[in-house]
């Protein structure tokens, strides 16, 4: 069955929680962009880590980095019991790994671009998974001619919406334009603002389709008890 | 000089938890204020102090409350200062979190907050030595929004907010942003 509309996934992260008005739009398709350094890939692995605490199982599909170089530097939330990874309520898959890596002149075909989300939905459907994240996106993308990562996109988000599964999509860049940014439920956008010299990082939810978010600007850090958001002061 | 102890302690007494407290305090006083502060009401009460050291690192507090033999297991510091001295050893001291200079207040209001999540059930007070410390590297309206923020933050808490300021450097400015956001200020003398 179809996600219903207007329904919210708590994400058991307040700094998203309370800027999105309680959660993200279930089997909604998100975006999570930045440069490098900013916490996008701390952001998605405390999502999932949230989920599995709530007892929500959770795939993450890395585009970048082996499994096993992601699990040992995996962030360590304090009060989280077990370890997910092991006991199977999270899964880490490579991109490399589904499909069948068929290229014509080195770009991925619609064919192939077809395959891979199918074996997406094998990974959720296989492992009943309510949140997925694919970090980051930029690599497939770049794979890819427009209007093969369009219909990509299509189905990844038609995928979701039916599995009631939430997916985080993390893409490297402060280029709000990409494909992923117009066929997103939501932005979430992190960054890096300076004051005086000092270098903050920054969160902001720029869209979140049907509610009314926040627009601000938060100052974030990333700690054991996962990210802590407070507003940017502006002294005025 | 009248002794601090009695007054200091008297007023927290009398006001409780979740009220907003400077305590105006002459040089002299300063030591004995903390002493008095950490001791004779945070360690007696079994309150975590958070401690926003912004006038002298953690590590110097830490080690002449130790020569006095007053524990100092309940203490959490945001040493705000070693970083921008390059004095800090992170790994060294697990009561210690850092903040990279006291220009950067919106990440004192947040390593406070981790340290109440840390601390999940405990009772705390929250002192911050000194206002006059933070006015001299912060323009007083970016202060006084730090200062309502990290208020609400404490106040929400229910712990104990307490401002240390000493009067003879303050400007004019400075006390009258603290006249509004604190809910006392009491002048030691």
């Amino acid at each position: 069955m179809a996600a219903s509309p207007g329904t919210k996934l708590c994400t058991g992260m307040e700094c998203i929680d309370r800027l999105v008005g309680g959660g993200l739009p279930v089997g909604g398709m998100v975006s999570v962009c930045g440069p490098c350094g900013s916490g996008k890939t701390f952001l998605a692995m405390e999502y999932l880590l949230r989920g599995a605490l709530a007892g929500q199982r959770g795939v993450y599909i890395s585009t970048v980095h082996s499994p096993e170089k992601l699990l040992a530097s995996m962030p360590r939330l304090d009060r989280a019991e077990g370890d997910p990874f092991k006991d199977g309520r999270l899964a880490i898959k490579h991109i490399d790994d589904m499909g069948s890596g068929e290229r014509e002149d080195g770009k991925i075909t619609r064919p192939e671009a077809s395959a891979i989300v199918e074996d997406i939905a094998e990974a959720i459907d296989g492992s009943k998974a309510q949140r997925l994240v694919l970090d980051a996106t930029n690599p497939l993308m770049l794979e890819m001619q427009d209007w093969v990562a369009r219909a990509f996109l299509v189905s990844l988000s038609k995928l979701l919406f039916k599995a009631k599964c939430t997916g985080l999509l993390i893409t490297e860049g402060d280029d709000m334009q990409g494909l992923e940014q117009t066929m997103a439920d939501g932005i979430i956008r992190l960054g890096t603002a300076v004051r005086r010299g000092d270098n903050y990082r920054v969160l902001e939810v720029v869209k979140m389709a049907g509610v009314a978010h926040s627009r601000a600007k938060y100052v974030m850090d990333m700690t054991s008890e996962g990210i802590l958001v407070t507003p940017m002061l502006r002294g005025l | 000089m009248e002794e601090v102890a009695p007054q200091v302690l008297g007023r927290l007494e009398e006001l409780g938890p979740a009220v907003s407290l400077d305590l105006n305090i002459s040089v002299e006083a300063y030591f004995d204020t903390l002493t008095t502060l950490i001791d004779r009401f945070c360690n007696k009460k079994q309150l975590t102090c958070i401690y926003i050291s912004v006038t002298v690192p953690a590590s110097t507090i830490k080690a002449a409350l130790g020569s006095l033999e007053i524990a100092t297991d309940r203490l959490r510091f945001v040493d705000c200062i070693s970083f921008a001295t390059m004095e800090c050893a992170p790994s060294d001291d697990a009561q210690t979190v850092f903040v990279e200079s006291p220009a950067m207040l919106e990440y004192i209001v947040l390593k406070v907050e981790y340290l109440f999540r840390k601390g999940k059930g405990e009772r705390f007070m929250v002192i911050l030595d000194s206002v006059n410390s933070l006015a001299a590297h912060n323009e007083v309206r970016m202060l006084y929004e730090f200062m309502q923020v990290l208020m609400a933050s404490v106040k929400s808490r229910g712990a104990y907010p307490v401002l240390l300021s000493i009067g003879e450097q303050m400007k004019p400015e400075v006390h009258e942003m603290l006249q509004l956001v604190c809910d006392q200020i009491i002048t030691l003398k």
